[in-house]
């Protein structure tokens, strides 16, 4: 930041500088303008001042009473809500659940293949047959065999 | 059980890990802190009281989620409260400044009752000054004078980055410097820097 002396500080240039954006060299350029120019020393002055307001308005938003505060709480507390307290009741449930479910879901996948088909003594087709090791024969999965050709 | 004193982390993994007693820990220590900001960003009380209890449910339902390594949990929680102070504005016009609030907070007294009339006139132009900033600049001003954020937790908290958390408030000083040097005679004398202590 190149001041001269003529030139005058912009509002930008002075929010930044109370509100500490400015890097040593812009805050040095700015400070040695103010050194010699009361103009802007004055227009500075009141940008620290607003600063002093704002902290000192918004340093002193209301707190909540002691019993709003309590009431509050006593309403959270009965709120129907998923609590860390209610996941850890029910987390030993829930992987009870997932530990019966793993051998339906991750169980091993097998691919056999079959034996060639053998029409008059001919291979005409390979298939392979995707089985999934369950005790119920619904979950074995094949694909759907086709019909070999008509042989004459 | 849980003395002011106690690390946070542990506070927070205990509250993660579904102690009551942690929980309440954690939200008595921070309780002030997320009315105040909610009260700063919308000016009315009991919107600021149903945001606070709506962002410490949210903060313990989703407790872990926080990650310490990211951020501090005042921040984690402030970026709960300023979510749901956007979205209870979004739902409802802004009311007018609640002099019944400034009032109230007033009535506890003061070291003198000239020193509180001048306090008041500060306060009222100041938060009058407010209200005609745009929402995201106003959120900008409470964060960076309210706690004094540095412009890096301002930027988590607002979503955004640091640099456009600083554009945000060098912007809303300059507004608010303009609003306040364009009414003179309605500056009550400790306006622009003569708050009193």
């Amino acid at each position: 930041m190149h001041l001269i002396k003529a030139m005058h500080l912009s509002n930008d240039q002075m929010s930044a500088y109370v509100n500490g954006q400015l890097t040593a060299e812009q805050k040095a350029g700015v400070d040695a303008h103010l050194a010699v120019c009361p103009t802007c020393r004055a227009r500075v002055e009141a940008h620290e001042g607003l600063s002093r307001d704002l902290a000192f308005a918004l340093g002193s938003l209301p707190e909540p009473r002691a019993t709003s505060v309590d009431r509050w709480w006593s309403a959270l507390r009965q709120r129907p809500v998923r609590t860390p307290l209610r996941l850890a009741m029910i987390a030993p449930f829930a992987v009870s659940v997932m530990l019966l479910l793993i051998p339906v879901f991750a169980a091993p996948v097998v691919s056999v293949p079959s034996a060639p088909a053998v029409t008059a003594g001919v291979v005409t087709h390979r298939q392979s047959v995707t089985v999934v090791s369950t005790p119920s024969p619904e979950m074995v999965v094949a694909e759907p065999v086709p019909q070999p050709p008509e042989t004459p | 059980m849980y003395n002011s004193m106690m690390d946070m982390q542990t506070l927070i993994e205990e509250a993660a890990n579904g102690s009551e007693a942690a929980c309440e820990a954690l939200y008595r220590r921070f309780v002030k802190r997320a009315y105040r900001l909610a009260y700063g960003v919308l000016l009315n009380h009991e919107d600021a009281e149903e945001v606070v209890q709506d962002s410490f449910a949210y903060a313990f339902r989703t407790l872990y989620r926080f990650n310490s390594e990211k951020s501090s949990f005042k921040t984690w929680l402030y970026t709960i409260t300023m979510s749901r102070c956007r979205n209870k504005r979004r739902r409802k016009l802004l009311p007018t400044v609640a002099l019944a609030d400034v009032a109230d907070w007033l009535a506890g007294g003061g070291p003198s009752p000239e020193r509180e009339v001048a306090a008041a006139g500060v306060r009222e132009t100041v938060f009058a000054a407010l209200r005609q900033l745009s929402p995201k600049l106003r959120e900008a001003v409470i964060l960076r004078y309210f706690d004094e954020m540095t412009y890096r937790e301002m930027g988590a908290v607002l979503g955004c980055s640091p640099k456009t958390a600083e554009s945000r408030v060098r912007l809303a000083h300059n507004a608010l410097y303009e609003i306040l040097a364009a009414q003179p005679d309605a500056l009550p004398d400790g306006v622009f820097g003569h708050a009193p202590d």
